[in-house]
């Protein structure tokens, strides 16, 4: 019983950041139909900017983490203007692979910069824990699943009660209307990218204080996004937490009973099941079915 | 957009090119003498390439000569993966990323039949397209259901669940260490073709780049060439309405469950061949050889190449294998030698060049290489049409 209850406190912890990872997809993908294979590349250099930050130049919590953020939003602002705004409404395999050349950009920048080596990971939150019966918590365990949900429940109140929100989710509902009644696209665009890089910003910093090491396979996190926002419904906000936190728990628990090589399987059938059983997800629009 | 742009472009080609709209010329492999002389020429380039590459020659410049047998051979047999994704998600738009578990499942059969069971060689590659194509119907059975991001989605799911099912075979049938697989030798009956010399041990075994150059180059003209002829057909045209639109395709007529599945065979066949083909090629396989990488690897291809073109597929592969040593080449040229940053991180610099070459391809020219072609092609046409007016405007 213990072991069930270790393993869903770590499938919990890791779909916190699944939950993120899918956050700021799912707000690229609202707004501008671009699926976004680059989201856990954004991570992997946010990462590396911490470690750059906290470990190299050896600043403080806040500063780091401001340093990170603000280094992605200008990411995002990139994005947008360099790549995707020329692009909106090429056919959907375009858009992928324009985001999975700049992942290879952001990769080869990388390895350039910081070389193949693997470095220390950041260690600028509380070590330590508390047990639960005698099931061991972190902190930082604790600290990223509490990010995620402030994280998760700011972005719903921005999209629920703010003017930008309101736009935001008038484009993703129907661009040509949102245009006739005064809202520019462009505008949507860039903030959507600006936030989803933001997020990752966030989700990079927390986690170079997590993993053993950072390191350029990091950004293979940004895959488990897919079943995760899929799992939430592809174009929801609040969904994309929810089945991050479902999925990292259905592989911590499924890897733990089974092996390790099974985490794939179980993280991609339950993504699969959804599909064919309810493709608008948990909590997705059901006329997108019809895409 | 689309009607603008696909207006100019039809009357572009009956002005410039004067060709007929008849049906019986719209079905042809080849419809004007442009195109049966390109095709002549490009025949004529592959027979004598690899005469030109099994020579010694050393280019200026130290232009790695050596290495072009091995990325040609490599072009070659992605090509076949190629062309199979673009006439599944190019032409039917069924956009599927389980690509490598077709590569797997060629890769299983050469295993299974060709290393276990002592199947020949020659008998592995319909065996593969069988498979390949049976298995297909089943992975395309979702594409019945959802479509668009959701069958992306499920397809890339069946990539997971596929390497999974590969280690657990490779683990349980021939250990950690992966797959050997035997080099082909040629079927005794036919050592009687001069020019064949057989090894000491009587038989004429396939190994070297010069030797899988003309298999790899047999197998891919009858895939490619089978592609080309099942889009010519009263299938290739469903394809395109189910594309286009599904609802209205069956409105017409087309039944969408067998066009959604006959497409899907058609394509996991191809790429099961050529996954067998590249198993063989490479001698080796291991559960550590398959990677999203090479799904996005295809999808680059076919993008770059030209999505929704047949030629596009053989231009991405090209583009693919080539880029990479042209610019590894680059970065040695005497002048840029002696930039000790550069050479230090020389793989970086390759890589990100590559991504921003493709970022480039798309920003500039989304049809691709293929549209640059046509581009090019059309004004030559036009040039030759506007040297001919002339001709006629002075008599």
């Amino acid at each position: 019983m213990s072991e069930l209850f270790r393993y869903l406190i770590a499938g919990i912890a890791v779909g916190s950041i699944y939950g993120l990872v899918a956050l700021g997809f799912v707000l690229v993908f609202k707004a501008t139909s671009v699926l976004n294979f680059a989201q856990g590349e954004f991570l992997m250099l946010a990462a590396y900017l911490a470690v750059t930050a906290a470990v190299t130049n050896s600043f403080g919590l806040a500063v780091s983490l401001l340093f990170v953020v603000l280094a992605l939003s200008i990411v995002g602002v990139v994005m947008h203007f360099g790549v995707t705004k020329k692009l909106i409404g090429e056919p959907p395999f375009t858009l992928i692979l324009v985001t999975i050349g700049v992942a290879i950009v952001i990769r080869g920048g990388l390895l350039m910069f910081y070389g193949p080596l693997e470095r220390s990971s950041v260690d600028l939150l509380p070590a330590g824990g508390f047990t639960i019966g005698d099931v061991p918590v972190t902190w930082i365990d604790v600290i990223m699943f509490t990010v995620a949900v402030v994280c998760s429940a700011a972005f719903f109140a921005f999209f629920r009660w703010t003017t930008m929100g309101l736009k935001m989710r008038a484009t993703a509902e129907n661009l040509e209307a949102a245009k006739v009644v005064g809202i520019r696209p462009g505008q949507v665009f860039l903030m959507a990218w600006v936030i989803a890089a933001f997020v990752a910003g966030i989700a990079g910093f927390f986690y170079a204080n997590r993993v053993a090491v950072v390191s350029l396979s990091l950004s293979a996190i940004g895959l488990r996004a897919f079943p995760a926002a899929m799992l939430g419904g592809i174009t929801s906000v609040e969904g994309a937490l929810i089945g991050g936190i479902i999925v990292g728990v259905v592989e911590q628990v499924g890897a733990g009973y089974l092996g390790g090589e099974w985490r794939d399987v179980f993280a991609f059938s339950i993504m699969l099941l959804v599909l064919l059983i309810r493709p608008s997800g948990l909590f997705g629009d059901k006329e997108l079915v019809r895409v | 957009m689309t009607a603008q742009e696909s207006a100019p472009t039809i009357q572009r080609r009956s002005s410039i090119l004067s060709r007929q709209f008849d049906h019986a010329n719209e079905v042809k492999l080849l419809q004007t003498r442009p195109q049966r002389v390109t095709r002549v020429l490009t025949l004529i380039f592959l027979l004598v390439l690899p005469f030109l590459l099994a020579t010694d020659f050393s280019p200026p410049l130290d232009f790695p000569w050596a290495t072009w047998f091995t990325v040609v051979n490599f072009a070659i047999i992605a090509s076949i993966g190629a062309v199979a994704m673009n006439l599944l998600s190019g032409y039917a738009g069924q956009v599927s990323v389980a690509h490598v578990a077709f590569l797997i499942v060629g890769s299983i059969v050469g295993a299974q039949f060709g290393e276990i069971w002592g199947v020949p060689f020659w008998f592995l590659l319909p065996l593969a397209a069988f498979w390949g194509a049976l298995i297909g119907v089943i992975v395309g059975l979702p594409a019945l259901r959802v479509r668009g991001l959701y069958l992306f989605m499920a397809t890339l799911a069946v990539h997971f669940i596929a390497i999974f099912i590969f280690r657990r075979y490779q683990v349980d049938q021939f250990g950690f260490s992966g797959i050997v697989y035997t080099a082909p030798t040629l079927p005794d009956w036919l050592l009687w073709i001069p020019g064949l010399d057989e090894g000491a041990n009587g038989e004429f075994t396939i190994r070297g780049n010069w030797r899988w150059y003309w298999l790899n180059l047999g197998v891919a003209a009858l895939c490619i060439g089978f592609a080309a002829n099942l889009l010519r057909t009263s299938w290739g045209r469903a394809f395109i309405a189910v594309r286009e639109n599904d609802a209205a395709a069956a409105f017409m007529g087309v039944n969408v469950t067998r066009v959604k599945l006959l497409v899907f065979s058609a394509s996991s066949g191809l790429v099961a061949v050529s996954g067998v083909l590249a198993s063989y090629y490479l001698g080796a396989r291991s559960d550590e050889s398959w990677t999203l990488e090479i799904v996005l690897d295809y999808v680059t291809m076919i993008v770059v190449g030209g999505f929704g073109s047949l030629l596009g597929g053989v231009f991405g592969a090209v583009f693919f294998y080539v880029t990479p040593v042209l610019l590894s080449w680059v970065r040695e040229l005497p002048f840029l030698e002696n930039i000790e940053w550069l050479q230090e991180h020389g793989h970086a610099v390759d890589q990100m060049m590559y991504g921003l070459c493709v970022v480039l391809v798309l920003l500039f020219k989304p049809s691709g290489i293929a549209g640059m072609w046509e581009d090019t092609r059309d004004a030559v046409g036009r040039f030759v049409e506007r040297r001919k007016q002339g001709a006629a405007d002075e008599q």
